[in-house]
């Protein structure tokens, strides 16, 4: 009797550090993927309608800047983006390879994303129309290293908003001194962060959505 | 020995300045001339004609409470804080109204895949060169970034 009791207070023993770890393992994954993401991590998380860490296959323009004239409606440009999913983490399979369709609009705003490079990306559920694009716009598109297994050590700070949907949308029609073409990012800010692997990031995404009963 | 600690403190002093200067730096293009253009102009920044931008509003309403008189009040306010700073040579002025009222009904697909929108505010309008969109009530930016990044809470990041 007192062999089992003793028994039993070790079990308890045992549980309580192993629950104590695995929570302090969670918090130490929200902490890195709020250092990563920033503070609204978990809506973002939860927004997404794909998470992936993937590699970009391919990039190609789709309609023309030739336009219509009148009140014809007009093409707006778009981008079709290829990826190999390397790390499923959410709404795709690993192994499989995904198109999406996006703006050109917003894929000018984003950080330039070169074919064989690796990315974690959080993808809005398409639209009706078939776009979707980065979540939270930059914020959703994190360069990975080389193994596609990290972040990439220098992680490039997202450009800021500009203004609410409440404010208006501008379609900007910057014109240099040739014809118009596809445009460049002159200047974002690199940042240093400590190693944090995709599979911290992955526990912290899934258990985010989790709790919103969100596979 | 406080002539060491006076050197270091004015070593000290130089190396924040130098810091501060690195995270001082500002200004520089927002984007550069890549490929597509012209050639010769690459890598050279992207600049308004003249320095003058003419700009052209939605005719609906901004939100369910802003009209539109008051949201062409607030985009004139916006650009007026980037005209009013000293030194700046940016000339910004409304053109007038878009010929439509842009909402998520507009934005199409011309059933071969491609996406079509209002001719005035696609990126051949010369004739518009700012299209100013009022998305009442999100449905541009959910039918053009992808379902949900028109919610309100979504707005600060994914006004563009």
């Amino acid at each position: 009797m007192r062999v089992s009791g003793r028994m039993l207070v070790i079990a308890l023993l045992y549980l309580s550090n192993v629950s104590l770890f695995l929570a302090a393992a969670q918090q130490a994954d929200e902490i890195v993927a709020a250092r990563v993401l920033g503070p609204q991590w978990k809506q973002v998380s939860r927004r997404a309608g794909m998470i992936f860490a993937g590699t970009l296959l391919s990039t190609a323009s789709q309609g023309d800047a030739t336009g219509s004239a009148g009140a014809v409606p007009g093409p707006i440009p778009t981008i079709q983006l290829t990826f190999r999913v390397d790390k499923a983490i959410a709404g795709v399979e690993p192994g499989r390879t995904v198109t999406i369709l996006e703006w050109a609009g917003a894929w000018n705003m984003q950080r330039p994303m070169t074919q064989g490079e690796h990315i974690l990306l959080f993808l809005y559920p398409p639209s009706r129309l078939g776009l979707t694009s980065p979540v939270a716009g930059s914020r959703g598109q994190i360069a990975l290293d080389q193994t596609g297994e990290n972040l990439s050590h220098t992680v490039f700070e997202p450009a800021s908003g500009i203004a609410s949907r409440s404010g208006p949308a501008v379609k900007s029609q910057l014109t240099a001194t040739g014809a118009p073409g596809t445009v460049s990012h002159a200047t974002v800010s690199p940042v240093s962060v400590p190693p944090v692997s995709v599979a911290q990031l992955k526990r912290a995404i899934r258990s985010a959505r989790s709790e919103q009963g969100r596979p | 020995m406080i002539r060491q600690i006076i050197r270091r403190r004015i070593l000290m002093a130089a190396v924040l300045l130098g810091c501060g200067a690195v995270v001082c730096r500002a200004g520089g293009p927002a984007f550069v001339a890549g490929s597509g253009y012209n050639s010769g102009v690459e890598g050279q920044p992207l600049i308004w004609a003249n320095g003058s931008v003419t700009y052209f509003t939605d005719q609906g309403n901004l939100s369910p409470i802003l009209s539109n008189t008051q949201g062409n009040a607030f985009v004139a306010t916006a650009f007026s804080a980037w005209t009013g700073i000293s030194g700046t040579t940016l000339n910004v002025s409304w053109g007038g109204q878009l010929a439509e009222d842009v909402n998520g009904s507009n934005i199409e697909t011309n059933g071969f895949g491609v996406v079509t929108a209002p001719a005035d505010i696609t990126a051949s309008a010369t004739g518009t060169p700012v299209g100013i969109v009022y998305d009442y009530d999100g449905t541009v930016t959910d039918a053009i970034l992808g379902e949900g990044a028109g919610d309100a809470d979504e707005c600060f990041v994914d006004a563009v």
